[in-house]
């Protein structure tokens, strides 16, 4: 359908069913003349699609909205907390590793342990990033997540191996689409899509873990390769 | 066929050399894979050739196999490391690692003077583990550095060329393992005012041995609890986690940190 038409723009100036079908046939088709019944339902449910995409974009955006100010707050009520505070929290409370932290502040393990342990400063930047990931995983919680440091770190699609601790960093917006997933309002798909356009090449994974009968993970082909 | 980009030197070690005669790795931090030691004599492996009589060699057992209790098996498994034979073709840029010399662990800047060094995956032996000193330790991988290790020796042996992110889901809950047992070191340490970010000898490294040992034994003495054990083997990624947190606060509650 073309980006331009729009046919009708509210209830109060809604035109004629028959009126709206004609009109788009004759801008779309050039088709002149009564529209036959199966045209007319054609586009009135071409009118209900278009309708609905742009309520559902309305929704994304208001949505989004609301976990931006919920991560917003997050942050907020932790900023007073020192970086070994922080990173206390992330270990003890949360249950995150020190090697996924680093990667998700983008710094090493050692460096981490050093600010742990007080014998070396974090930068003001890298403060306010363990801030957002704190903030970030306490937003988790609040849309139900029940444990987000696990949640980080398992493979949102079959097949692939891409866990939120891999998109997380991507783009600026990343932990915000993270959100809108983990609460179920959009697929694995779209938020792969949105975060890493290229995401079926980047993360494809043809060999899967299991835990083999003596206890041990281990790896094994997939058996539906994609 | 080709393997993944060799990652930067930052990011494939996580300690790298020694200062002052005292190695950058802490001694609290456990015994890992790719743990590099100098003063290593591995059967048969020659190293008349090298610049200097350092004979590293890298540890190469699998966490799961190279432990008993909290400490190493008697004898362990190395590669023999060397200075890379750059004579033939001069120094190979980070991309032609990517489809060349499989059988190699390519190890840049291992000494923080621009030369590379190799880990023969063609020069293994066994050793006794009594000669793998912490204070010896000259370098550690990071767990990139480590996936990377891990791709390239399975792919050396079996030709089968494994993501890293394959092989890091796949090691998940022995990081988790390893980090516990660190961080349990470090805090029944620090409860008594040791660390070896203090010590100016390799005396006093040596002096902490003892102390690290009784915190090792007394964090396997708790995972190795029967309940635990299971709970350390789920396939829920969460049960592992709750586990590891509760151990954590029976830490914090006894060590304070």
């Amino acid at each position: 359908m073309s980006n331009t038409f729009v046919p009708m723009q509210s209830e109060s100036t809604r035109t004629s069913l028959d009126e709206s079908s004609a009109q788009y046939l004759a801008y779309e088709f050039g088709v002149s003349g009564p529209a036959t019944a199966n045209q007319r339902l054609d586009a009135d449910w071409r009118e209900q699609t278009h309708r609905t995409n742009i309520l559902a974009k309305k929704n994304i955006e208001s949505r989004r909205n609301l976990y931006k100010k919920m991560f917003t707050n997050n942050r907020q009520a932790s900023r007073s907390k020192s970086v070994p505070m922080l990173l206390q929290e992330l270990a003890l409370e949360w249950g995150m590793t020190w090697v996924d932290t680093a990667s998700l502040v983008g710094v090493s393990v050692p460096a981490l342990r050093k600010w742990r342990n007080e014998t070396n400063e974090a930068t003001p930047e890298n403060h306010e990033r363990l801030l957002s990931l704190v903030a970030f995983l306490g937003t988790l919680k609040e849309v139900l997540v029940s444990h987000p440091a696990a949640w980080m770190a398992l493979p949102v699609e079959p097949g692939f191996m891409a866990t939120p601790r891999d998109l997380y960093t991507l783009t600026p917006t990343a932990p915000i689409i993270l959100l809108d997933y983990a609460a179920c309002n959009i697929s694995a798909e779209t938020l792969l899509g949105e975060i890493d356009p290229d995401w079926r090449v980047h993360f494809k994974s043809e060999f899967e873990n299991y835990l083999e009968d003596d206890g041990f993970r281990s790896l094994r082909r997939r058996e539906n390769r994609i | 066929m080709a393997l993944e980009p060799l990652p930067e030197i930052a990011d494939f070690y996580d300690y790298r050399g020694m200062s002052l005669g005292l190695p950058d790795s802490p001694v609290e931090r456990p015994y890992h894979q790719g743990d590099i030691f100098q003063n290593i004599e591995i059967p048969g492996v020659d190293y008349s050739k090298e610049k200097t009589d350092d004979r590293l060699a890298m540890l190469f057992l699998h966490p799961c196999t190279m432990r008993e209790g909290p400490t190493l098996i008697e004898r362990v498994s190395m590669i023999a490391i060397k200075q890379h034979d750059v004579s033939k073709g001069g120094n190979p840029g980070p991309n032609y690692w990517k489809s060349n010399d499989f059988a190699k662990l390519p190890l840049r800047d291992l000494k923080k003077d621009g030369v590379l060094f190799t880990a023969n995956f063609l020069e293994i032996g066994t050793v006794a583990s009594t000669n793998l000193r912490k204070e010896n330790r000259w370098a550690c991988l990071s767990g990139l550095g480590r996936g990377y290790m891990s791709q390239r020796i399975i792919h050396h042996l079996t030709r089968l060329p494994l993501t890293i992110a394959e092989l890091k889901e796949n090691t998940e809950i022995l990081e988790q393992d390893f980090e516990g047992q660190w961080d349990w070191v470090d805090a029944a340490l620090a409860f008594k005012g040791l660390s070896s970010t203090h010590a100016k000898s390799v005396e006093e490294l040596i002096a902490l041995e003892s102390e690290i040992l009784a915190a090792e034994a007394e964090y396997a003495s708790i995972i190795n609890e029967a309940a635990n054990r299971d709970r350390m083997r789920s396939n829920d990624l969460a049960i592992v986690k709750s586990l590891m947190r509760e151990i954590g606060h029976e830490r914090f509650s006894k060590y304070g940190q």
